[in-house]
């Protein structure tokens, strides 16, 4: 068998285009300018930056670290607004979310300055102190290089947006356990397209540089949130010892949940997670789903309609990025509304009340079992900063006429104070003189204790309650029983009040608690 | 074996034809767009982004400037083509079933059934390129539409499984492979 092989014009042509156009391109590979990295190098590019405690990161005593170990450029590091020309639906979630203002917070933001500013333990690092606590709420900057006293960082909205995408969209790996933003970014080497459209043409290197899930699983992975939701208070800022302040990932590594393989994302960024959460206890493990909402506990900086728009405004550090181009204000201010729907939805499904009455030595004395259950959170109920963030019980007997016969827990809602007396449960903080720190001055804390422990998952907690009742006391009790939880204690206003310039109007506002759960029981042998 | 023959038509009244020089013409054009959409396509898959992103993302756009112009070209060429070769368009459709001229040898057949299965590959390719490219163009009139990711992957899988597939078909169909016993 012989083969002819006849070589036409057209299979000339075509030979012919290949051979110059592979050259072409060769010659484009070689010649085209492109910078693979456009981090900035601390010492070269940077020469004012302060690292006065260690040369292996810029960004000690937060524990981010970059791939390269450079500072992320603020010239070229993407808003959250440039993500919403494709990722609109995850933009508007975010925009509604607490993840979008951490850094801008006023209540953040006046608690870092009186820190910084005013704390005992700031001292002649206070700006570099700060990069703990900025590092998880204004990640962006500090990742830049603003934690420093001779800042040499231009303006870049996306330094102003808290827990924006492109943190978590280029993390590669997580540290939970070191926590205070234990999290690695591949953000210098990011690769960026000439324009929004060839990503839509090509998107696979989109996804691998913003570590979509089925790239990196780490993303749909409690570890993730872990690296922030655990705070710890390193040496370098006070103390002989890293105190733990904030162990939300522990918590949840230690439940049942994270055997049953429930990671955070499963609720928290879910579009329902009341309704996940109620699945749950049903048996059921509903198929995950995404949500860029981050569904968690603040209720205050989401009560839009329950505060005036100026003052939700003013607390939120101001307007969402990207305001009249995406979202108009009315369309956030509604969303903002389904976004604290959500949350007291969540907390409401968080915790379960029971009240039971036990025998007692005579008709005197009431004795009231009251158990609350963590039945729907895989931590600790309540969890977070929790020298602020309580619950506590008010327990409320009235007689057959209506009057108070015993009433425990009791919120005065024109100081935003609680019955000091009331079951509560909180970690107090001193310190070194014992006095009690109430504002979040987390550098100057030497001690601290719960009143009531938090309640682990899937555990109950038993409160026995002895009340003595009046001797005129007759007929039925009605016995009320709530279960409330407060995102924030009423002097952490002043921190606002004191440092932030101008001070958004805060007379008369007081910090409201939300009823997580209620329940009433009559009693009937009393005599 | 005669090396260079730089014409497939062996009649030279045929040649002095209008329709065969439109054929030629298009012919010429479309081989030139698409070796450049299929060398820069197997380039952006093939050589790693890291030697030079800038690069890659040039030949992209290329690519895909060339993938449309393709596609263009090359329907007006099928139905010019199938005019030129006598045959009803529908043929394609059913390569196995394309029946062997009295007059035709068995490597003219062969021809016609690897030209069908060409055209099913090269349509595929283009086509699923063209839907790839959707969200770009419509993104350029000012309308965001997604593919799911999972749905891009597919395609992806697609578009290159088929244009893997074309190019031997398409260099087979073009070299006029003569068998002599």
């Amino acid at each position: 068998m012989k083969v002819n092989l006849v070589i036409t014009r057209p299979i000339f042509r075509v030979l012919l285009t290949t051979i110059i156009t592979v050259v072409g391109f060769m010659l484009l590979t070689v010649f085209l300018p492109w910078q693979k990295n456009d981090g900035i190098e601390v010492g070269t590019d940077l020469t004012e930056y302060s690292m006065p405690w260690t040369n292996n990161s810029p960004f000690y005593p937060s524990e981010w670290q970059t791939e390269d170990h450079k500072l992320v450029n603020w010239r070229s590091v993407p808003s959250a607004t440039y993500c919403a020309e494709c990722h609109e639906k995850e933009y508007k979630e975010w925009a509604s979310s607490i993840h979008a203002i951490t850094g801008p917070d006023a209540i953040y933001e006046g608690s870092i300055l009186e820190n910084e500013l005013n704390s005992e333990n700031g001292g002649e690092y206070a700006t570099e102190k700060i990069r703990w606590c900025d590092g998880c709420h204004e990640p962006l900057g500090i990742l830049a290089g603003e934690g420093t006293p001779v800042v040499a960082v231009g303006p870049n909205e996306a330094l102003e947006e808290g827990a924006t995408c492109i943190l978590c969209h280029t993390a590669t790996k997580a540290d939970p356990l070191a926590g205070n933003a234990g999290l690695t970014l591949n953000i210098n080497e990011i690769k960026r397209y000439m324009s929004p459209s060839l990503i839509m043409a090509a998107p696979e290197q989109h996804a691998l540089s913003m570590q979509a899930k089925s790239h990196n699983p780490m993303m749909g992975e409690s570890e993730m949130c872990g690296t922030c939701h655990t705070e710890i208070r390193p040496t370098r800022v006070n103390g002989d010892f890293p105190l733990h302040f904030q162990e939300t990932f522990d918590e949840w590594r230690l439940s049942s949940y994270a055997e049953q393989g429930i990671e955070c994302q499963n609720c928290h960024m879910h579009p329902e997670p009341a309704q996940y959460i109620q699945a749950l206890k049903r048996g059921e493990r509903p198929k995950r789903k995404v949500s860029h909402r981050f569904v968690g506990n603040n209720y205050l900086l989401t009560a839009a309609g329950a505060i005036p728009d100026k003052l939700l405004v003013d607390l939120r550090g101001g307007w969402f990025p990207g305001r009249n181009v995406f979202m108009t204000s009315e369309e956030w201010l509604t969303d903002l509304k389904k976004q604290q729907a959500l949350i007291l939805d969540l907390l409401k499904e968080a915790a379960d009340l029971k009240v039971r009455k036990k025998p007692s030595k005579n008709n005197q004395q009431l004795r009231l079992d009251v158990s609350i259950t963590n039945s729907g959170a895989g931590h600790y109920l309540p969890t977070g900063a929790l020298d602020q963030r309580h619950m506590w019980i008010e327990v409320k007997a009235t007689d057959e006429a209506g009057n108070n016969v015993y009433h425990s827990g009791w919120f005065d809602q024109e100081k935003g104070v609680t019955d000091p007396n009331a079951v509560m449960y909180i970690k107090t903080m001193l310190d070194k003189e014992q006095n009690l720190i109430d504002r979040h001055i987390l550098f100057d804390v030497e001690k601290m204790y719960y009143q009531r422990k938090p309640i682990r998952p899937n555990e109950t907690d038993h409160v026995p309650y002895v009340i003595n009742l009046p001797t005129d006391v007759q007929g039925k009790l009605t016995v009320e029983v709530t279960l409330w939880y407060r995102l924030a204690l009423q002097p952490i206003v002043e921190n606002i009040k004191k440092n932030l310039v101008p001070a958004p109007n805060l007379d008369g506002v007081i910090i409201p608690p939300i009823i997580m759960k209620k329940t009433i029981i009559n009693i009937d042998n009393v005599i | 074996m005669s090396f260079f023959k730089l014409t497939i038509a062996e009649d030279a009244q045929e040649k002095r034809t209008q329709s065969y020089q439109n054929l030629q013409a298009i012919l010429g054009a479309l081989l030139i767009v698409l070796t450049l959409t299929i060398t820069s396509g197997f380039w952006y898959l093939l050589v790693p982004h890291d030697v030079n992103w800038n690069a890659s993302q040039s030949i992209m756009v290329l690519h895909l400037a060339a993938g449309l112009c393709s596609t263009i070209m090359f329907m007006v060429f099928f139905f010019l083509h199938l005019k030129d070769k006598k045959v009803q368009w529908w043929q394609f459709l059913t390569p196995w079933r394309i029946k062997r001229k009295e007059s035709a040898n068995k490597q003219q057949w062969q021809q016609r059934v690897l030209g069908a299965i060409l055209t099913w590959l090269l349509l595929g390719a283009l086509l699923t390129g063209l839907y790839i490219t959707f969200p770009a163009i419509s993104f350029h009139f000012g309308t965001v539409e997604l593919h799911g990711y999972g749905l891009q992957k597919i395609l992806n899988a697609c578009h290159q499984s088929l244009s893997i597939l074309m190019v031997p078909v398409f260099m087979w169909h073009m070299l006029w492979i003569v068998l002599k016993r």
